[in-house]
């Protein structure tokens, strides 16, 4: 009789986790603090014996980390500590350009589109931060002449700075020009189009205020058509 | 996606691809696929870190694109990281079955993402040009390997915009010219005329021939090599004939049995039957006997051969884990599919009061699952605890647990050899200076001391450090092997749980 009575009061509210079945139920005591982090093993686990193919297998993987850790697939932070200079740095080799190892040609053209006009939009963000220099006009120039000329010394501006950024090889110093402001206008162009057509606050830079980006954009706009 | 499941791609991704692909991938994998100014609103990253990364993204087919109006979609394959576990067990797969040439081509092909085919073979041709003599190998010979890693399907034509999936498209080689590769391979400039033409890995069919790898070995140890050869050839002839995911094989004929192992493996024919009862008879259910007509229709049953791998897995864990009583359990409440705690303890034959912690220990831990009926109408209702196994769910814990287990081991392996950095550092500083003395002709005494550099006990701990990475790198493999079988299980019985 006392059993089956055990029996019951035990059971009353589902199955609770462990009982011996002795005795009445115990209260679980209250847990306070998060499992540990190495928690003891009942078992041991079994050990097992390294083989040469295992070894191999291993040395592969190895192998293929490290090629990729010094590929260009491998793309680490920049992190530089302006304040204090190290010796260590200065022996150190400079790091090769990722644009230089890199082959576009396996992409496909829409694909290619896409990445080289976030580099170059990069690039424009870049200079405009190391130069502090905004390239808004002031927001009064309305009239088409105004913005004409202003779009002019625009890009002459930008591509004096870009040429130094990037000490460009003198030699075909023209031919680069025209490249160069080529491209530039093809890049104002697109990012207005997009910038107009889904509204996205790509362009709001971090170091300038987003507002001078319309700006721009508007008027480039305009410029193009002429 | 589990947290763990995402530590684990994060760690992959870091070590493989570095911190900014790292930061890329996971938005990718948090947020869904994005476009290309879209992720500026979820990292501070600068542009041209993340058009980097997902270069190195995409071209390893990692990221998917598509193209959308405007711009470019890209997302991400989860399971495509997770394949960065194995790619050593490809390379030796492939040099287990096709040599040393033609492991360097699928090497090249490995660390390179998709390339064209001359250049890979050009790639492979100088970069064999740099071991002795007798290890090179001519372009025309690495031009035969590479089409036969195609004719095996161990390659596959990258298409570039997703159009035109068949397989015949698949493995079509373009007409290449020795001449041209020649000249290639001399830094001129020729056109090959295989230009928009790309290679990837085939990732499907090493996870096919991993997966027949696992029936055949596990064949081999439960009989003997011959029944293994003959799985080996079942399954080769499973192969030509049921698309390659089938759950099982369309039937194959006793006579056709008997024809390909005369011509493979004659050495078998005295006992063929026998071995063909015993596949069919043992517990692993393998294969089937679906019919008489032919002398016999005989089917490789994938699905149910996965199921039992899995309830054999699961149960040597329980047995590791909790110990043998409690496997004992754990076998006996499968066999049972539903029973009762007395009908345990009356089976089991242990103390009950045992039997009873080791069962809702198991419970506690998930390996066992409990459903309640109660049973009213009389005057003293009573509720009954039926335990059972859901295999799906034990499965999928372990799983996780997997995840867990490579997650702490690459952990440790990093957090060890960034502890040691500046021993592992000396260590390498000295041996090339090591070197270098030797070949300027050093005295032996120079040598020595160069190399005392080196305290013993450094040297013993660097011992020490190594052979535990090793160790860590080794258990890596191990649990993968584990992930592997199970990851089949739910390829396998992924349309039961979606039904």
């Amino acid at each position: 009789m006392s059993g089956r009575g055990r029996g019951r009061g035990g059971r009353a509210g589902g199955i609770q986790l462990p009982t011996d079945g002795g005795g009445k139920s115990e209260q679980p005591t209250p847990i306070l603090k998060p499992p540990p982090d190495f928690p003891q093993l009942e078992n041991k686990p079994v050990p097992y014996e390294i083989t040469r193919d295992m070894k191999y297998e291993c040395q592969i993987r190895k192998e293929f980390v490290d090629y990729l850790v010094g590929s260009e697939y491998y793309v680490k932070l920049d992190v530089k500590n302006n304040d204090i200079e190290r010796y260590c740095d200065r022996n150190q080799e400079p790091e090769k350009k990722w644009e230089s190892q890199v082959d576009w040609n396996w992409m496909p053209k829409y694909l290619q589109d896409d990445c080289k006009l976030a580099l170059k939009r990069h690039r424009v963000k870049e200079f405009k931060a190391k130069k502090g220099v905004s390239f808004k006009r002031p927001p009064t120039s309305k009239s088409s002449t105004n913005k004409r000329t202003k779009k002019d010394v625009n890009i002459n501006d930008k591509l004096a700075e870009l040429e130094k950024q990037e000490e460009t090889v003198k030699s075909d110093e023209e031919d680069k020009d025209k490249d160069e402001e080529e491209e530039l206008e093809e890049l104002e162009e697109q990012i207005a189009d997009e910038e107009m057509d889904e509204g996205t606050d790509y362009m709001n830079s971090y170091f300038d205020n987003g507002e001078n980006y319309e700006e721009e954009d508007d008027n480039l706009d305009d410029g193009a058509i002429f | 996606m589990s947290a763990l499941m995402e530590k684990l791609c994060r760690s992959l991704l870091m070590e493989h691809f570095g911190a900014a692909t790292c930061e890329v991938g996971c938005i990718l994998f948090k947020y869904g696929p994005k476009t290309m100014t879209q992720f500026a609103n979820f990292t501070k990253l600068p542009a041209n870190k993340i058009v980097e990364a997902l270069y190195a993204l995409i071209k390893f087919d990692i990221v998917a694109h598509e193209k959308l109006p405007r711009e470019v979609l890209y997302s991400i394959d989860i399971e495509k990281i997770f394949l960065l576990l194995r790619h050593h067990r490809y390379t030796t797969f492939v040099k287990k079955n096709m040599y040393d040439e033609a492991e360097m081509l699928f090497d090249v092909v490995l660390k390179n993402g998709y390339d064209t085919a001359s250049q890979i073979i050009v790639k492979t041709y100088t970069r064999l040009e740099q071991n002795p003599p007798e290890r090179r190998a001519s372009i025309p010979l690495l031009l035969e390997k590479f089409e036969l890693l195609v004719k095996n399907q161990f390659i596959i034509r990258h298409s570039v915009n997703n159009d035109a999936d068949t397989d015949a498209y698949n493995f079509i080689m373009p007409s290449l010219h020795v001449k041209d590769l020649i000249q290639l391979s001399q830094n001129t400039n020729v056109d090959t005329g295989d230009q928009n033409i790309f290679w990837k890995i085939n990732f499907d069919r090493f996870t096919q021939d991993l997966r027949n790898e696992i029936l055949v070995n596990t064949i081999t140890k439960r009989f003997d090599d011959n029944a293994g050869e003959l799985m080996k050839r079942l399954l080769i002839l499973m192969d030509t004939r049921t698309a390659a995911w089938e759950d099982t094989s369309i039937p194959i004929a006793f006579n056709e049995i008997k024809e390909d192992m005369k011509k493979n493996f004659p050495s078998i024919m005295p006992r063929l039957d026998q071995y063909i009862k015993v596949l069919e008879e043992d517990s692993c259910k393998f294969i089937m006997r679906v019919g008489d007509s032919g002398g016999g229709q005989y089917a490789v049953n994938m699905k149910e051969a996965f199921h039992q791998l899995a309830w054999a897995t699961i149960e040597n864990i329980v047995m590791e884990r909790f110990g043998s009583k409690a496997a004992r359990i754990f076998r006996l409440v499968r066999s049972c599919n539903y029973i009762e705690m007395e009908k345990i303890q009356q089976k089991v034959m242990f103390p009950p009061k045992e039997t009873k912690h080791i069962t809702y220990k198991l419970t506690e831990e998930n390996y066992l699952h409990y459903r309640d009926f109660k049973k009213s109408g009389t005057n003293a209702p009573k509720t009954f605890y039926l335990f059972h196994i859901d295999l799906d769910e034990v499965v999928r814990m372990t799983i996780e647990h997997c995840y867990h287990a490579i997650y702490s081991a690459i952990y440790r392996r990093n957090d060890d050899l960034s502890k040691n950095k500046r021993l592992i550092d000396k260590e390498w500083k000295i041996t090339t200076l090591v070197k270098n003395f030797r070949e300027l002709g050093a005295t032996p005494e120079q040598i020595a001391n160069v190399e005392d550099q080196i305290t013993p006990s450094e040297k013993a701990h660097l011992n020490q450090l190594s052979m535990r990475v090793e160790k860590l790198s080794t258990s890596e493999c191990q649990v993968d092997d584990t992930l592997f079988v199970l990851q089949m299980y739910i390829r396998y019985h992924k349309s039961k749980l979606v039904k």
